[in-house]
């Protein structure tokens, strides 16, 4: 054996010492590697990565010297948000303090013991909900009379139009001797279709375009059912999604199609703004923040070409944000707290506009055009433009149709997401989908159990009807 | 200590004494152990719960189910699809990626001044994460804005929609997939001409043959388990691809990109349908393992040294 | 061999071995590309093949608002100690496999198993598993199932790379009074070096680029690069730049490593050198 081997033995023992001391390393990790958390003023907050954890950031000056709170942020991707909470909340994790997710989470969540009630927090701050808006304040935060939730961002599909296209005097003059009547934001889904027909001039510039691809294509579905007066179930909690109103509706959304762009299939939220924004498309129906996009130049090449106005019949609420408290949360004083504070009127109306984090009104004090349009020395919209926005906020939730939100909504609005893609995607036709949608949705309820299904969606309804939404 | 130790044949165990049996035993054990916790306790418990109604997110406790699961994934068209899906990448591998890695291999072989630079440039794409890749790729197929289309309008090609396509979404990412692993397959390829003995083949080339027809009749059997190693190794790879669908297409448009690991993703992650979710993995396996012993069944040679002793 | 000197096959092999560089580099050229393009130029018709200046703020954004230094740090951590065990582990059981059949081919067939199980079956009873034992989110649990993940390929590969080892001078050892261990460690791990460093660097590959599992198991604590990407697809105004600064900065290290230990990879993969038979 030569001097060689020894070294290579050595080297071994070195190399066993070294994972030895790896594992024992790997153990200590957390401890050792990751700084230790801050005292007792640190408010862990979960929200989506990204824009939406903006305000948080803006505000930590004010909870630290108002609170004594320092927020901290946890990121999670957009995608396999669901996910991740339902994991860590049935680990009992105290890993997150206030929990920022969208309100069709808090049926299971509620029903899994996640969130603790707020009421009895409320005299640490008030919440001010008298100020909120009907639809709101019972039916999206409250579940068994108690309150689980704060509002944080208020969605609300909108139609957003080429204001410029709409008042040419020869467009209207050729639209009316086409259709009968005149060219202004369509009030009916025919209407809507017509005025996408009229312009569909492509590769210049298509009719439309709306949010096509896997992921949230069932809502630009259910904005045009709800509008057709479909409901999400019927007597004996079955599946209501596959009815007349819900055939005619994919099928007018499958015809959509062809006013719109050749890659519909692959557009999203971000490409969605970016088809209006870049004058492409005449009229879309979008989250109601892509008006806060229009009249900034640095993102929009229709600055003063935007009009809005709310959806044909009624307005379909997707997705939006609310803030809960985690029932496993070792500080909620102070996490209901820094939740309570980020939505007071005054402190949340400084950032509900701000293009730069994509909240929406949820309060009556918020739909101030002068908010709108003095936004904070960022750019802002016009008079004429923040009025028209404003009132098509408040128009659109006066007709709003609220999103599922009964314990086993992400799955049965998942599902539908999938069949109305399949529609879309031309795997099957309408019909066959939303049948084949109602089977899946009937195993979820059985698995749940109908009876509760059915109450818990009864009372969801009956809260709605009860501020005066028509359900 | 005593007569030389090594010499036992190739094959199966033998019951006679080994010596030294002891201490191969002792060196394997930490393996063994990784396999008892990794395997043993995920397939117990998969296979317990595939029988069971079992769906975290109801509060119901789960209940005995039977067959249930496995019957309703037979009446699943999703999972048919999803099988489909699957069936379709395992056919870019072998179909494409092997013979393309091959063809790299011996490309690489001639060329052996820069061989081993360029095998290393060329398994970036390897070495790049998958889901990182992605990112990359979501750009480069964007329909308005992306560079191949660009090309392909410069060169009057019609400018296809890509994942936004029901019937392209699948082979944008089969090409994903090739663009991926084809260098990995051409390295253990290219290792394996390496290793082959040369004074045959030489014997052979010397005698007359061209090169073309001692590759195919000479070199291309040797090489038979190497090729094992690397097609059940990318086997298995591609029934577990994820990656790459959760980042480009999320198994759409409609159904046409989800694949068996992501259709099970969905219901164990997504709905916490788990007792599904098990019964789902458990068919998964069964598959893998039969595919798997196909192969290697396929690509053994019998004997493992082909030179005289 | 090739005694004719640079003729029309030598011609045609380059072009053929430019053609594949071209496809496979292409795509990695855009990354490059787009990490130092600044925001508008990001997604345009025509697309910018070139950036008019070099915008270094996709990194910065990239290392420090999205947390990239963080990733970096975790990854390697991650990377390493996994890699450093199931080297470990797989020496020894490829150098049992190989030279006492071990359980024969049934024992090698098993160890190879690990790679059959589904990702989503070994995810939920591991997750339940950490769970219990409070090391979620924390480098130990990745670690370990790093480790499980590269034992097959580290022993499957040794093993066919110690069959190819002559043993002569392991017997003669033996003969010569030397203990087993010292067989092992002595003389056949310093011949194996060019295959553990090769399946050493591909087992580090794998661990650094792994996805499912880090995203199971992981939350703010231990965050390595492939979970912190997708974070950066947020809803609105996706950061292109920033993306491909990520996915450099995510790729750069494994691909400088790569590089330095270059000439072991195609060496380290041939089962045994040519030299070695006689």
């Amino acid at each position: 054996m030569t001097d060689l081997s020894h070294l290579d033995r050595r080297s071994l023992l070195r190399l066993g010492g070294l994972a030895a001391g790896g594992v024992g390393l790997g153990l200590a990790g957390p401890g050792v590697i990751t700084p230790t958390r801050a005292a007792a003023a640190e408010v862990s907050v979960e929200c989506d990565a990204g824009q939406n954890e903006n305000p948080f950031l803006w505000k930590s000056a004010e909870l630290q010297s108002h609170f004594g709170i320092s927020p901290h942020m946890v990121g999670l991707p957009f995608v396999g948000q669901y996910e991740k909470l339902v994991t860590d909340l049935t680990a009992r994790s105290a890993v997150y303090d206030v929990l920022v997710f969208p309100p069709y989470f808090l049926g299971d969540f509620v029903q899994l013991g996640f969130l603790r009630e707020l009421d009895p927090y409320f005299h640490l701050l008030d919440p001010k909900l008298a100020d909120y808006l009907p639809v709101y304040r019972d039916p999206v935060i409250k579940r068994n009379g108690k309150t689980y939730a704060l509002m944080f961002d208020g969605d609300l599909l909108q139609v957003a139009y080429r204001s410029d296209l709409f008042g040419d005097p020869e467009e209207q003059k050729n639209f009316k001797a086409k259709y009968n009547h005149d060219l202004a934001p369509p009030t009916t889904w025919d209407e809507y279709m017509q005025v996408a027909e009229f312009f569909h001039r492509p590769p210049k510039l298509y009719g439309t375009a709306f949010y096509a691809q896997r992921g949230f294509c069932y809502a630009w579905f259910i904005n045009i059912f709800a509008g057709f007066g479909g409901q999400w179930f019927g007597k004996d909690m079955k599946p209501a999604i596959d009815s007349d109103a819900g055939v005619r509706a994919l099928a007018l959304l499958v015809e959509m199609k062809k006013y719109a762009p050749p890659n519909i299939l692959q557009i999203d939220y971000p490409t969605l703004n970016e088809i209006f924004l870049n004058g492409s498309t005449a009229i879309v129906v979008q989250w109601d923040d892509l008006a806060l996009k229009v009249e900034n130049p640095a993102m929009s090449k229709v600055v003063g070409k935007g009009g809005f106005a709310p959806c044909p019949v009624r307005s379909y609420m997707p997705y939006s944000r609310v803030m809960a408290v985690s029932a496993f949360s070792k500080n909620p004083d102070k996490a209901y707290q820094l939740a309570s504070y980020m939505q007071q009127p005054e402190v949340s109306a400084t950032y509900v506009y701000d293009p730069d984090c994509g909240q929406d009104p949820y309060r009556f004090s918020q739909l101030n055009v002068a908010d709108v349009k003095n936004h904070l020395g960022k750019p802002t919209m016009s008079e004429a433009a923040a009025k028209s926005y404003v009132d098509a906020i408040g128009a659109g939730l006066k007709a709003g149709y609220p999103e599922l939100s009964i314990p086993g909504a992400p799955r049965y609005i998942d599902l539908l997401d999938l069949y109305v893609n399949q529609a879309l995607a031309g795997s099957l036709p309408p019909k066959a989908a939303l049948g084949a949608c109602a089977n899946e949705w009937e195993s979820i309820t059985e698995a749940y159990g109908r009876k509760t299904q059915q109450a818990a969606y009864d009372a969801w309804i009956a809260s709605f009807r009860a501020v005066g939404l028509q359900y | 200590m005593t007569a030389p130790a090594f010499n036992a044949p190739a094959g199966w165990p033998t019951r006679r004494a080994v010596p030294g049996r002891r201490f191969g035993w002792l060196l394997v054990t930490p393996a063994l152990a990784m396999f008892a916790a990794n395997c043993i306790f995920p397939l117990v418990y998969a296979v317990l719960i595939s029988f069971q109604h079992y769906q975290m997110l109801i509060p119901v406790p789960p209940r005995f189910a039977g067959l249930a699961n496995y019957v309703a994934i037979f009446s699943d068209p999703l999972f048919w699809s999803s099988l489909k899906v699957t069936l379709w990448f395992l056919a870019g591998v072998i179909f494409l990626q092997f013979p393309a890695g091959f063809a790299l291999a011996l490309l690489l072989d001639r060329l052996p001044k820069r061989a081993d630079l360029a095998a290393t440039v060329l398994l970036i794409p390897t070495i790049i994460a998958p889901s990182v890749v992605a990112f990359q790729w979501i750009q480069l197929y964007n329909y308005q804005f992306g560079p191949i289309n660009f090309l392909l309008g410069l060169a009057g090609i019609a400018r296809p929609t890509w994942t936004g396509s029901p019937s392209l979404a699948l082979p944008s990412l089969m090409v994903v997939d090739f663009w991926e692993w084809t260098p990995f397959i051409m390295l253990l390829l290219l290792a394996g001409l390496r290793a082959l003995p040369t004074d045959i083949i030489e014997a052979a080339r010397v005698d007359g043959s061209s090169a073309w027809q001692v590759t195919l009749r000479m070199r291309l059997p040797l090489l038979r388990p190497v090729i094992g190693i690397a097609a059940v190794l990318r086997v298995l790879m591609s029934f577990k691809l994820f990656d790459i669908i959760y980042v480009l297409t999320a198994g759409g448009p409609g159904a046409a990109t989800e694949n068996l690991a992501y259709f099970t993703y969905i219901q164990a992650f997504r709905y916490f349908n788990l007792g599904y979710a098990s019964a789902l993995a458990i068919l998964q396996l069964i598959l893998v393992i039969v595919l798997a012993k196909a192969l290697l069944a396929l690509t053994r040679q019998s004997g493992r040294q082909v030179l005289p002793a | 061999m090739k005694g004719r000197g640079f003729g029309l096959r030598e011609a045609l092999l380059s072009l053929a071995l430019a053609i594949a560089l071209a496809f496979f580099l292409a795509p990695v050229a855009w990354m490059l590309i787009t990490a130092v393009k600044p925001p508008g130029e990001w997604l345009t018709s025509p697309p910018v093949f070139w950036p008019s200046h070099f915008y270094w703020r996709n990194f910065s954004e990239a290392l420090i608002r999205w947390n990239g230094l963080k990733g970096l740090v975790d990854s390697f951590i991650v990377a390493t100690l996994s890699t450093l065990l199931s080297v470990l582990v797989g020496i020894f059981a490829a150098y049992a496999l190989a030279r006492y059949r071990t359980g024969g081919e049934n024992l090698s067939f098993t160890i190879l198993s690990i790679l059959f199980m589904p990702s989503v079956a070994v995810g939920i009873p591991m997750y339940i598993f950490w769970r219990r034992l409070g090391l979620l989110d924390s480098f130990s649990a990745l670690i370990f199932q790093y480790t499980v993940f590269n034992v097959p390929f580290v022993s499957w590969v040794l093993k066919s790379f110690f069959e190819d080892l002559n043993p002569a001078l392991e017997e003669s050892a033996l003969a010569n009074g030397a203990t087993r261990w010292q067989a092992f460690v002595d003389i056949a791990l310093p011949l194996a070096r060019p295959g553990i460093i090769a399946v050493a660097l591909l087992s580090f590959i794998f661990s650094w680029n792994e996805f499912f599992f880090a995203v199971i198991l992981t939350r703010a604590r231990v965050t390595t690069l492939p979970v912190i990407l997708p974070t950066l697809m947020e809803g609105h105004d996706i950061r292109w730049g920033s993306i491909a600064a990520m996915a450099t900065v995510a790729a750069a290290p494994v691909v400088l490593i790569a590089f330095i230990l270059q000439r072991y990879l195609v060496r380290g993969l041939s089962f045994g050198t040519i030299h070695e038979r006689d």
